[in-house]
């Protein structure tokens, strides 16, 4: 197994593999602070109507994700300042038509529902050069911006009113948040796929806010926790030839798990 | 930023109305409040009294009118914001939010990670005051309604504004509790040279502390020095039904 170590396709996927992870478990925490997983989770099968539309136009499918995401993120936010319906409303209506609309599109396409289904599930093993050099900028830009207004994110996190009061554009930075989340949302796309994405956004951040006694500990753990993750889950992939998204993912589950005991552990009786 | 002269009023409000999903909640207020004075907003439940200070500083919008936060017009509130702070009746976050004491107060620095040694004297020197530096590194979540009241009492002075606004700084807290909080406001106020903006339902703290009173119920019923406005009468339009008055021997002089 081990050789396995020295090629140099595992090497380019393991070194994506980690930079998405910390990247996904860094927005995560906010993610799963705002209570935002099923929101990320239409952003990110929103995608997938987008990269349908990139492989019909011969465009790169990261482009096309990341525009559909943005779109579909905007829209909800846009319908949802003009409308009374509810959140959970809203994504419904989004989630649906877009993968609805990806369908459709994909039958116009013929030849490429092979390439579709890659989009669903990803394949991080099929990583190239230039694949990580997109992730490393992607990536930098994506943190760059997070290290500069993660503070105003929390603040609005922890209660709009106030941050607002306190004169930060909330709005602003919302809107900020979302291009964020989608521009990672659509780089890890290709990796792990449209079903696994969310889970690699939440599962870490939730993991860490099991165990952690401060929002400072809980962006650390999340990320340490991806990494371990991700490690973990390309290794036993590639010893027992399983698919290496969902072997991430069961991974990370698998210290999920053992965070509700600990936290079990520690709780006051 | 430039210093404000102190004739300038603290806050200028003209003929503010505001109208939410079609109901008019507060028509033409106008008032003023003097610099490092405290004012005291009552009136009964429903009254306008939180949507009067959430639109002074534009949480929700206004139908009409102006506003001025020392001489600047609420429309560039991002400039009157360096100038004010804001307590709402309740923090509306997530129990699970693991925010520390500390956590919160780092929010407030310009640094993107932790905050600098002034900011963290100032920090120590704040929580000291409202009696809660043993607390620094407990959650949020974790404090009673009592101690997260005075932890954000705290957090507002970080950055040394000159006027606060409370809405019911009271709220969730017992009696003896709401004394204290009143009494630490008051040394506040004259440490810090502190405009105070207080929301409250409660006469008698109204009596003791505010230096001007604003009566609401929809409108402006009365405004000035509370045991000469105070009237019952006054009460009694305000509350529409006599209310046991007030003149309890201990107003502010």
């Amino acid at each position: 197994m081990l050789e396995i170590l020295t090629f140099p396709f595992f090497q380019r996927a393991f070194i994506v593999g980690i930079i998405l992870g910390a990247l996904m478990a860094i927005l995560g925490v906010l993610v799963v602070l705002r209570k935002m997983s099923f929101f990320s989770d239409a952003i990110g099968h929103s995608a997938l109507a987008g990269i349908a539309i990139a492989l019909l136009v011969n465009v790169n499918p990261f482009w096309g994700a990341l525009a559909f995401a943005l779109l579909v993120a905007f829209g909800i936010s846009g319908v949802r300042s003009i409308s009374k319906l509810s959140l959970d409303t809203l994504l419904g209506v989004f989630f649906s038509a877009s993968v609805s609309l990806a369908v459709i599109l994909v039958t116009f396409t013929p030849g490429y529902q092979a390439d579709l289904i890659s989009f669903l599930f990803g394949n991080i093993l099929t990583v190239t050069s230039s694949d990580i050099a997109t992730s490393i900028v992607i990536a930098a830009v994506v943190l760059g911006v997070f290290l500069w207004a993660g503070k105003a994110f929390v603040a609005i996190s922890l209660d709009p009113a106030l941050a607002k009061a306190e004169g930060i554009p909330v709005k602003q930075y919302e809107l900020l948040f979302l291009l964020l989340l989608a521009a990672a949302i659509a780089l890890a796309i290709k990796f792990v796929g449209v079903v696994l994405v969310t889970a690699l956004l939440i599962i870490p951040a939730a993991t860490a806010q099991n165990i952690s006694r401060s929002l400072s500990q809980m962006f650390g753990f999340s990320v340490i926790i991806s990494i371990i993750s991700v490690s973990a889950g390309m290794l036993t992939s590639a010893a027992l030839s399983t698919p290496s998204g969902p072997t991430i993912i069961l991974s990370s589950t698998v210290l999920f798990v053992l965070s509700i005991f600990v936290k079990l552990a520690h709780a006051p009786r | 930023m430039k210093a404000v002269d102190s004739n300038t009023p603290a806050l200028a409000v003209k003929d503010l109305s505001v109208v939410l999903d079609g109901y008019p909640i507060l028509e033409n207020i106008s008032f003023t409040i003097p610099q490092g004075s405290t004012a005291a907003i009552i009136g009964p439940n429903g009254a306008g009294k939180s949507v009067l200070v959430k639109s002074i500083l534009r949480l929700i919008p206004k139908a009409k009118g102006e506003v001025e936060i020392l001489g600047i017009n609420h429309r560039n509130y991002r400039k009157a914001a360096a100038l004010v702070s804001y307590i709402p009746q309740y923090l509306d976050f997530d129990r699970e939010f693991p925010l520390t004491v500390e956590g919160l107060f780092a929010l407030k620095s310009a640094r993107p990670l932790g905050m600098t040694e002034v900011e963290r004297e100032r920090m120590h020197t704040l929580l000291r005051m409202v009696g809660m530096k043993e607390h620094l590194h407990k959650k949020l979540s974790a404090l009673s309604g009592g101690q997260l009241q005075r932890t954000l009492i705290a957090y507002s002075l970080m950055d040394h504004p000159k006027i606060l606004f409370m809405d019911e700084p009271s709220a969730g807290i017992d009696v003896q509790g709401q004394e204290t909080i009143y009494s630490l406001l008051e040394r506040i106020q004259k440490e810090e040279h502190l405009t105070m903006v207080l929301v409250s339902h409660e006469l008698d703290i109204v009596m003791q502390y505010a230096d001007q009173v604003l009566c609401l119920n929809k409108e402006l019923l009365c405004a000035g020095i509370p045991k000469k406005v105070l009237t019952n009468e006054i009460l009694e339009r305000m509350y529409g039904t006599p209310v046991g008055h007030v003149a309890h021997g201990h107003a502010k002089h």
